[in-house]
C-alpha cells in the first residue's frame, strides 16, 4: 500500500495566504456584482414582454438599423483603421505622439459631447453646412447615425490594429524586402496575414461599441421611430413610457451581442497565443 | 565579391566609423565581435534596410549603395530565422520566386530543388510551428537560396542552437559553402564557431573593424588586447622589458615574479600575451630548473575539458595553461602540486599600447 502523499505545502506564509485570501474576495465581489445585476434583469423579464419584442415591428426596424448601421461602420473604420494602425506601428514622422493621442481620442470623448460636436459642426460651421448643403445629409439621418457610431468606435479598431502590426516581427519584412518583394508586397503578404487576428478583435470591439452607441445618437439623429431609431434608443424610449419589461429584454439582447463579441476576441487571442 | 567601402552609419550614441571591408568571391567569412558591436546593423545596411550616411556597397562589382533591399542580390538569414508562420515550409522557400511570376510548376520544381540541398524535401508541407530549431535553419537558409543571391548573409545562424547542433550544423554550413561556392558572410559572437566554418574573419568593436585576417593569425598575432581578449587568450600582462648590456638581440620581460625571455629587442613598459596552449608544465618534483622556464608555483585549480585540462599557476599574476590530461594522469597533477611554468621566448608576442579604437586599411586588412 502506497502512503498517501502529503498536502501541498502552500509558499508565502501568512502574509501570502492573506493577501491571496483578500485579493480573491475582492475579484469574487466584482464577479458577483456583475452576475447579480445580469440576473435580476433576466428575472425582471416575463414571457409577454419577450413576445412583445419578439413580433413588434419598431423592434425589428431597430434591429435591422442598428445591424446594419454598426456593420456598415465597422468597413469605413477598417478601411482608416488598418492604413492608420500601420503607420502608427512603423513611421516615425513629426506630432507622431500628437496623432496617435488623437487617434485615441474619441475613446475617452463623452459620448454625449460626440454627438454635440458633430451636431455644431453640420448646423453651425459653413463646411459642415456645405455638406448638407451639397446633399451629404447627416442630421436626423440614418447616415448620421453611421457617422455617431464611426466616431466613437473607430478608435477601437485603429488601436487594434496597431497592437496587430506592432505584433508583427520586422525581421519577417525585412527578410522579405531582400527576397525580391516591394514593400506593398510585404504588406500584403506579410504585415497583414499576421496581424489579422488584432484587426478582426479590433473589428468585432468597433461593432460592439458601434452596435451600443445611444448618447450622440440621441443628440445629432433623434430617434424617429422607423427612421433612425436604433436598439439603444428603443431601451431609451420603452423605459420613457413605463415599458420597462421590454426595454429589459433589449437590453439582454444587446448584452448577449456584447458577450458574443467578446468570446469572439478570446476566441482569437487564445488561437494567437497557441501559435500557427 | 562584397565591398564595404569606408561605410558611416549612426544611430543613437552607436556609430559605424567608416569602415572598410573586401570579401572575395566564393569566400566564407565570419564577422565576429561581442553583442552590442554593431555586427547585425552593418549587415542590414548592406543589406539595404538601413540607409548609410556616407561610403558605398559593391556587391559582386555593382554599387548597390542605392538600390532597394531586394534589388541587392542578398540572402539574408536573420537571427532566429524569421519564418513565416502562416505559411507552410513550402510556402516559405518559394516566397522568394512569387515577384519572378514563374509558372506553377516551375516554381515547385525550383521549391523542391532547393530544399532538397538543404535536405528538407520530406519537410515541405510541413507548418513552421512544428519544426526544430535545426530544421527550421535549414528551412531558412532554403529560402535565402532559392532566389540565387550572389551573397548569403547569415545573422548568429546558429546561436539558437544547442551546442552539439550547433557543431553539427557549423559543418554542414561549410560542407554546404563548399558545394555551393557562395560567397558567405556569417555573423557570429562565437570564436570557436567561427573556426568551424571561416575562411577568414573579422573582430569589429563598438562599430570599428579592429582586425581582418585569417583565424589562425586572429589566434596568434591579434592586432590589440581587445582581439586577444575576445579570441580567449588569458595570459595578457604588463612588464618592463630591457635587454642586457652586449646581447645580440633578444630582452627579458619582468612582470612580478615572471622573467620572461623574448625574441625582439625592446625597451620599457610593455604589454605581452602568452597563448594558454603555448605555456608548458614541468613537475617540478621531476626535474630540476628546465630551459625557458618562467615561474616555479603551484597548481591552484585544474579543469577537465576531455581534450585537454585548463590550469592555473599560482605563480605570482595566475597563468593559465592548456595541457593533456595524459600529462595530468602520468604525474599525478592535483591542485596544490608543485611545477615548473615554461614559455619558449617565440611563444610571447608583444601588444601595441593601449589604443581606444583600431584601423582597417582600405584593404579591409588591419594595419
Amino acid at each position: 500500500m502506497t502512503a498517501p502523499a502529503p498536502a501541498a505545502r502552500p509558499v508565502g506564509g501568512l502574509t501570502g495566504h492573506l493577501m491571496r485570501a483578500v485579493f480573491q474576495l475582492l475579484c469574487l465581489a466584482f464577479v458577483g456584482f456583475v452576475v447579480l445585476l445580469l440576473v435580476g434583469d433576466a428575472l425582471y423579464v416575463d414571457g409577454q414582454a419577450i413576445r412583445t419584442v419578439w413580433t413588434a415591428p419598431y423592434v425589428r426596424n431597430a434591429l435591422w438599423m442598428s445591424t446594419w448601421t454598426s456593420l456598415v461602420t465597422v468597413a469605413i473604420s477598417l478601411v482608416f483603421a488598418i492604413p492608420v494602425g500601420y503607420v502608427l506601428s512603423r513611421h516615425s514622422f513629426p506630432g507622431r505622439s500628437w496623432v496617435d493621442a488623437i487617434v485615441d481620442l474619441p475613446i475617452v470623448f463623452p459620448p454625449l459631447v460626440a454627438g454635440l460636436t458633430l451636431l455644431v459642426f453640420f448646423t453651425q460651421t459653413g463646411l459642415g453646412r456645405w455638406i448638407e448643403d451639397v446633399g451629404f445629409r447627416f442630421v436626423f439621418q440614418p447616415k448620421g447615425i453611421v457617422l455617431c457610431q464611426f466616431l466613437i468606435s473607430a478608435s477601437y479598431a485603429v488601436r487594434a490594429a496597431k497592437v496587430g502590426f506592432d505584433g508583427v516581427d520586422r525581421r519577417m519584412e525585412h527578410v522579405a524586402l531582400t527576397l525580391g518583394h516591394s514593400e506593398w508586397s510585404v504588406f500584403r503578404r506579410v504585415s497583414l496575414p499576421l496581424a489579422r487576428n488584432g484587426i478582426i478583435a479590433g473589428a468585432i470591439m468597433t461593432w460592439a461599441r458601434a452596435f451600443g452607441t445611444f448618447g450622440p445618437l440621441l443628440i445629432f439623429v433623434g430617434s424617429f421611430r422607423g427612421r433612425t431609431e436604433v436598439l439603444s434608443t428603443t431601451i431609451f424610449l420603452e423605459q420613457s413610457v413605463g415599458r420597462l419589461d421590454v426595454a429589459l429584454v433589449i437590453a439582454l439582447l444587446l448584452i448577449g451581442m456584447a458577450l458574443l463579441a467578446l468570446v469572439g476576441i478570446r476566441f482569437l487571442d487564445r488561437n494567437a497565443s497557441l501559435g500557427p | 565579391m562584397v565591398f564595404l567601402d569606408h561605410l558611416s552609419y549612426a544611430i543613437g550614441g552607436f556609430r559605424l566609423n567608416g569602415l572598410t571591408l573586401r570579401i572575395e568571391p566564393g569566400e566564407y567569412f565570419v564577422l565576429l565581435g561581442p553583442p552590442g558591436a554593431g555586427k547585425s546593423i552593418l549587415m542590414e545596411c548592406a543589406c539595404g534596410l538601413r540607409p548609410v550616411q556616407a561610403g558605398r556597397i559593391v556587391i559582386g562589382g555593382v554599387d548597390v549603395t542605392d538600390r532597394e533591399p531586394r534589388a541587392r542580390g542578398i540572402g539574408y538569414v536573420p537571427q532566429d530565422y524569421a519564418l513565416f508562420p502562416h505559411k507552410t515550409v513550402r510556402g516559405n522557400i518559394g516566397f522568394g520566386l512569387i515577384p519572378r511570376r514563374l509558372s506553377g510548376r516551375e516554381l515547385a520544381r525550383q521549391v523542391e530543388a532547393a530544399a532538397e540541398v538543404l535536405g528538407i524535401g520530406h519537410l515541405l508541407e510541413r507548418r513552421i510551428g512544428g519544426l526544430s530549431g535545426g530544421e527550421r535553419q535549414r528551412v531558412a537558409i532554403a529560402r535565402a537560396l532559392v532566389v540565387q543571391p550572389t551573397v548569403l548573409l547569415l545573422d548568429e545562424p546558429v546561436s539558437a542552437l544547442d551546442e552539439s547542433t550547433r557543431r553539427a550544423v557549423c559543418g554542414e554550413l561549410r560542407t554546404l559553402h563548399d558545394r555551393l561556392q557562395l560567397t558567405t558572410i556569417h555573423i557570429s559572437h562565437n570564436q570557436q564557431e567561427a573556426f568551424s566554418v571561416a575562411d577568414r574573419a573579422g573582430v569589429l568593436f563598438d562599430g570599428t573593424l579592429v582586425q581582418v585576417d585569417t583565424l589562425g593569425n586572429l589566434l596568434r598575432k591579434p592586432c590589440d588586447e581587445r582581439v586577444a581578449q575576445f579570441m580567449c587568450c588569458e595570459n595578457i600582462f604588463a612588464g618592463r622589458a630591457a635587454s642586457p648590456e652586449g646581447s645580440s638581440g633578444g630582452s627579458w620581460i619582468e612582470s612580478g615574479p615572471l622573467r620572461i625571455q623574448i625574441r625582439c629587442a625592446c625597451q620599457g613598459d610593455v604589454r605581452f600575451l602568452v597563448r594558454p596552449e603555448n605555456v608548458q608544465i614541468v613537475p617540478a618534483e621531476t626535474a630540476g630548473k628546465p630551459p625557458h622556464a618562467v615561474t616555479r608555483g603551484r597548481l591552484r585549480q585544474i579543469q577537465d575539458y576531455g581534450a585537454y585540462c585548463r590550469v592555473v599557476v599560482d605563480g605570482g599574476p595566475d597563468l593559465v595553461a592548456y595541457i593533456s590530461p595524459a600529462l595530468v594522469a602520468q604525474h599525478d597533477l592535483r591542485p596544490g602540486s608543485d611545477v615548473w611554468a615554461v614559455i619558449h621566448p617565440d611563444a610571447v608576442q608583444l601588444l601595441p599600447p593601449r589604443q581606444v579604437t583600431g584601423r582597417t586599411g582600405a584593404d579591409g586588412q588591419a594595419n
